[in-house]
């Protein structure tokens, strides 16, 4: 209604500052697409072509030269319908059993009172942080090889089911929860999992939708370890195939682009409608 | 004939039973880098697949090969051919006991009639065998042959000639060498490691590699400089700067639209070179190669080696792998992968009807380079010989030489206090004497 | 606790055994908590902990980073790596660099561009998901994008520079050691804003309504708007993006090595990457074990200054 009022008053600068804004926010888009718009053309392209208008770059680099499917039909040919169905297996899973371990972890961090909690917590995220994969990779591969889960599911997705931020959001958002709500509960005698399952998890739609997507989207794009844990290719993901178009003395240039294309499609799908749970969950604003 | 296959058929499938009744198929495993060549790889060895039932080889494309392979032998896995980058890698892994020692193997099945003379030493940790040599490789001075022609030049044999010619090619302003890192930071090291032989001389090298001279011999001094000078003229790629950003697409683009003349690079690139030139490249060009051009005029030529191939020390079947390793290095299987599949063929005796159908300025190049090694022509490569600190060192702190953060004094002598740590911890790749 | 004697912790264990309120009390603070916990902890020692405290003792030792024998050497690594490698300050320097530009340069264009965004009513959407593409590209292809794009011959800038007749643009960004390391970050940076831009527009977007309108009955300006009702209503991402934005910084390691591993003459470097050459191409995989425990001490640092700040009331 106020905006109304100005509008009626000032019609000038009401006009002037959108054409402004849309005018600021186009030039913004541009930087980001322009080298989109060359990689979508660039996988419709013939390999050795690929460069030929970025080099040196013009318009033309922004459409497709000789317009050909070569690239997406070599992939498909090579299994990657296989890994995009292996990559959707491997973060479904990974989001309802590793969601569940955090989710029950997360809910005793939040709400319960024991002794070392702050130190194991701690303790939990701050190894995770303990990077580079590259080194604890190798002693993890020694203990996955001593129990047989080499080229196997389970190799695949255990190590994927620890993860620090998804433990970190779930410990946030439940200890913001409402203590009356949980006391009545506990009052009528229900039992700590009935309580999570029945008052907590039905008003944590945020977190478990940002946990969900952080986890879906980690899996999406993980590489080293399917590629180090499975090298088999029944079991091989989307980042890995794509990987093979990159060669010791060149790479294939269309594949590796619209492999990444269809790669990206999955996350970006995801991400745009649930975005806001995401900013709920590390804030604690979603609770309904 | 028919009648043949028919029968020759039906014995291998009554091979095939007999052997499934009497005991397993046993699998053998090799990675591959990328999809396209584990593909071609895979349909030569389908053909020792077909006549091997009780032994299936697989070949499996495993991206970021080596990275997987030294993480995976080291925890226990890994497939049973474990090939490396060189060595230095082959080195540690003996030492680790991660690879089985090959000599009785070698014995046993004819390998050391099958290799050159110096090939399998390259393969020795402390006096036993670990690793077979494959992928010979060397670099050589492709050149724009339609360009040299239309201005009337010649490949330059000396490099006094070169440096003669560069300076012709500048002024003409035309780049001399289509050269830059952008895309492998190593590339540094192939003209470190050239220039050392070209110009210090392969005997030098050899002495400083053995520990008989330093690194800041006089020689070495001034192959440093050369490469330096040729560095801050803009020679290499146009500007020191550009050399830092130009991949390898652009430096053969140049090079075969004529931007520039000439580029030093390995043998490896026989593949993707043609790519560049004539209608494929949009141009009406030709190239061909030349030795690179020593101080003495004489043809040298270093000797690489882009892998090798070992025994997993965790295989259960050591005597499969080495049997199939045995048909994977012989002059026919090698013969087959060169031409097919444009693998640079390991160090062993190739007749010459085995690289028949080849271009014949690959053919030539292998066969100068196996005449180079008979006749003390032969000079190293770095990323075989060296030792893996100063390898790394050659081709990082080369960098600083150029940007001018230090001298080449500097250089030399901080190589040189690396190498003598490595020397007299034992950490050197077998080097052939000569 | 440690000065009262043991007998009587066995007679009051005994006790208490039998006492109602103090079963209670063990299955409320013990045995349902760690119920609740055993799934994920029985997971995490085994795929995180256990290799990572193997990573901690590889650091006290000679380890090539390849096979399985290693010497015991103290803190020999840590020795080296801090009074004696020149190039761990430089890293050090760098990394630093990087984390000034990532907590600046994206938080400003992700605060602009989301301020700018939740005033639009029409494509807010079809603006936001452009935005976002970069994020989930692969990181081989973003830089493979922008190598060439950023190519002094035949990129961007010389297209600009031909255009324009201005010489300047057509710099070679990647191979200038002034450059290397900032045209990096642009990179990464192209790839990475959009992620916080949607963050803080999703959170802008939370923030009630009723809070502007009586901004503006008070009379506040644009500037005061942002300043008294945006910037407090994004607060809480805004601080924990600040914070992880932080600890990244130094784990900052694939767009470096896909684009300089370093370059030029070192003046690219970073911890991780020193760490990568150090233990899978110079075969001292303790002494990278060393460096990673440095990265991780630095990334437990920031995260104590946070708890810190937050115990002393800060609302973080």
């Amino acid at each position: 209604m106020i905006g109304q009022a100005r509008r009626n008053r000032k019609p000038l600068r009401a006009y002037l500052q959108p054409a402004l804004v849309y005018f600021m926010l186009i030039i913004g888009v541009l930087i980001v697409v322009i080298p989109l718009m060359w990689a979508l053309a660039a996988s419709f392209t013939p390999n050795h072509k690929v460069f030929e208008y970025a080099y040196p770059f013009s318009w033309r680099a922004l459409l497709p030269v000789d317009f050909t499917l070569e690239a997406y039909d070599n992939l498909f040919a090579r299994g990657f319908g296989r890994a995009v169905g292996n990559t959707f297996f491997l973060a479904f899973v990974t989001v309802f059993v590793g969601g569940a371990a955090n989710a029950l972890a997360g809910f005793a961090f939040g709400r319960f009172e024991f002794r070392g909690k702050n130190a194991l917590f701690m303790t939990i995220v701050m190894l995770t942080f303990l990077v580079p994969i590259d080194l604890t990779a190798i002693p993890r591969f020694i203990l996955i090889e001593n129990i047989g889960w080499i080229n196997t599911w389970q190799g695949l997705l255990v190590p994927g089911f620890a993860n620090s931020l998804v433990i970190f959001l779930f410990r946030q958002f439940f200890a913001e929860i409402p203590q009356e709500l949980i006391d009545a509960a506990r009052v009528d005698g229900a039992t700590w999992l009935r309580v999570l399952l029945s008052i907590v998890l039905p008003i944590s739609k945020p977190v478990l939708v940002a946990a969900g997507l952080l986890m879906f989207i980690s899996q999406w794009n993980s590489f080293f370890w399917p590629l180090l844990v499975a090298p088999r290719q029944e079991l091989r993901v989307i980042q890995v195939e794509i990987s093979l178009a990159v060669g010791q003395y060149g790479t294939v240039w269309n594949e590796l682009l619209a492999g990444s294309m269809i790669a990206a499609i999955v996350p970006i799908l995801l991400v745009m409608p649930f975005q806001r749970y995401y900013v709920q969950a590390i804030t604690g604003t979603g609770l309904e | 004939m028919k009648r043949l296959k028919i029968c020759f058929g039906m014995l291998v499938l009554l091979l095939a039973l007999s052997s499934v009744g009497a005991q397993d198929v046993t699998t053998v495993s090799m990675w591959f880098g990328e999809s396209e060549y584990a593909q071609c790889i895979t349909e030569v060895v389908n053909g020792f697949n077909d006549v091997n039932p009780a032994l299936q080889i697989e070949i499996i494309p495993q991206a970021d090969t080596w990275n997987t392979t030294r993480t995976a032998v080291a925890g226990g896995g890994g497939p049973d051919v474990v090939r490396s980058p060189g060595p230095s890698f082959v080195y540690e892994m003996a030492q680790q006991g991660l690879i089985l020692p090959l000599d009785s193997f070698a014995d046993e099945m004819g390998w050391r009639d099958t290799f050159v003379g110096w090939a399998l030493d390259l393969g020795l940790v402390d006096g036993q065998l670990y690793s077979l040599a494959d992928e010979l490789e060397t670099l050589v001075m492709y050149y724009n042959k339609t360009l040299f022609e239309a201005n009337g030049w010649t490949p330059p044999d000396t490099m006094d000639e070169l440096i003669a010619l560069a300076e012709e090619m500048e002024a003409a302003g035309i780049v001399p060498f289509s050269h830059g890192n952008a895309d492998w930071r190593p590339t540094n090291e192939w003209f470190v490691g050239e220039f050392m032989t070209q110009i210090a001389g392969p005997h030098n090298v050899y002495k400083a590699l053995t520990g008989q001279i330093p690194w800041t011999d006089e020689s070495m001094v001034e192959a440093m400089e050369t490469l330096d000078m040729m560095q801050q003229r803009g020679w290499f790629g146009g500007g020191l700067d550009l050399y830092f950003t130009n991949t390898f697409d652009t430096n053969l683009s140049m090079l075969g639209n004529g931007e520039a003349a000439m580029n030093i690079e390995g043998t490896w690139r026989f593949n993707g070179i043609p790519d560049y030139f004539g209608e494929a490249g949009g141009n009406d060009n030709d190239w061909d190669w030349a030795p690179v051009p020593s101080k003495t005029g004489d043809d040298l030529f270093t000797i690489g080696m882009g892998n090798t191939s070992s025994i997993n020390a965790n295989t259960p079947h050591p005597q499969e792998t080495a049997t199939f390793l045995t048909w994977f290095f012989s002059a026919e299987t090698q013969g087959a992968m060169l031409s097919n599949c444009g693998k640079g063929p390991a160090p062993i005796h190739l007749p010459e009807d085995a690289m028949v159908g080849l271009d014949s300025r690959v053919s030539r190049a292998y066969a100068a380079l196996s005449e180079a090694s008979a006749d003390d022509r032969y000079g190293y490569t770095t990323w075989t010989f060296w030792p893996p600190k100063s390898d790394v060192y050659i081709y990082e702190e080369v960098e600083r030489v150029w940007t001018g953060e230090i001298t080449v004094m500097d250089y030399l002598e901080g190589l040189n206090e690396l190498f003598a740590e490595e020397l007299a911890a034992g950490d050197i790749p077998p080097i052939p004497s000569r | 606790m440690a000065t009262i004697p043991q007998k009587k912790i066995a007679t009051g264990f005994l006790d208490r055994l039998t006492d109602e309120t103090w079963r209670y009390k063990f299955t409320r603070n013990v045995l349902i908590p760690w119920l609740f916990i055993l799934p994920l902890l029985s997971i995490h020692v085994f795929v995180v902990a256990i290799p990572a405290v193997q990573g901690i003792y590889m650091s006290l030792t000679d380890w090539s980073g390849v096979g399985r024998n290693v010497e015991f050497i103290g803190l020999a690594n840590y020795q080296e790596l801090l009074f004696e490698d020149e190039t761990f300050g430089k890293s050090l320097t760098n990394n630093f660099i990087w984390m000034a530009f990532f907590l600046t340069v994206p938080f400003i264009l992700a605060l602009f561009c989301a301020t700018l965004l939740s005033q639009i009513k029409r494509g807010g959407m079809a603006y936001r998901s452009m935005l976002f593409i970069p994020y989930v590209l692969a990181s081989v292809v973003t830089t493979a994008i922008w190598r060439n794009l950023l190519s002094p011959r035949k990129g961007i800038g010389a297209a600009m520079a031909n255009l324009t007749g201005i010489e300047g643009f057509d710099i070679a960004y990647l191979g200038r050691s002034e450059t290397a390391l900032l045209s990096i970050a642009f990179i990464d940076n192209w790839h990475f804003w959009g992620f916080l831009m949607i963050l803080f527009l999703a959170a802008m977007q939370a923030i009630p309504p009723v809070l502007y309108d009586a901004a503006k009955i008070d009379g506040a300006n644009r500037w005061q708007e942002f300043r008294h009702v945006t910037l407090p209503g994004i607060r809480p991402i805004f601080l924990f993006m600040f914070m992880m934005v932080a600890i990244w910084s130094f784990l900052a390691f694939d767009y470096i090595w896909l684009l300089t591993q370093g370059g030029p003459g070192g003046s690219s470097e970073v911890i991780a990457t020193q760490l990568y050459k150090n233990a899978f191409l110079r075969f001292e995989g303790g002494y990278g074990a060393a460096q990673g425990v440095v990265i991780s001490i630095f990334a437990g640092f920031i995260i104590m200054i946070f708890v810190t700040l937050r115990r002393r009331g800060w609302d973080i």
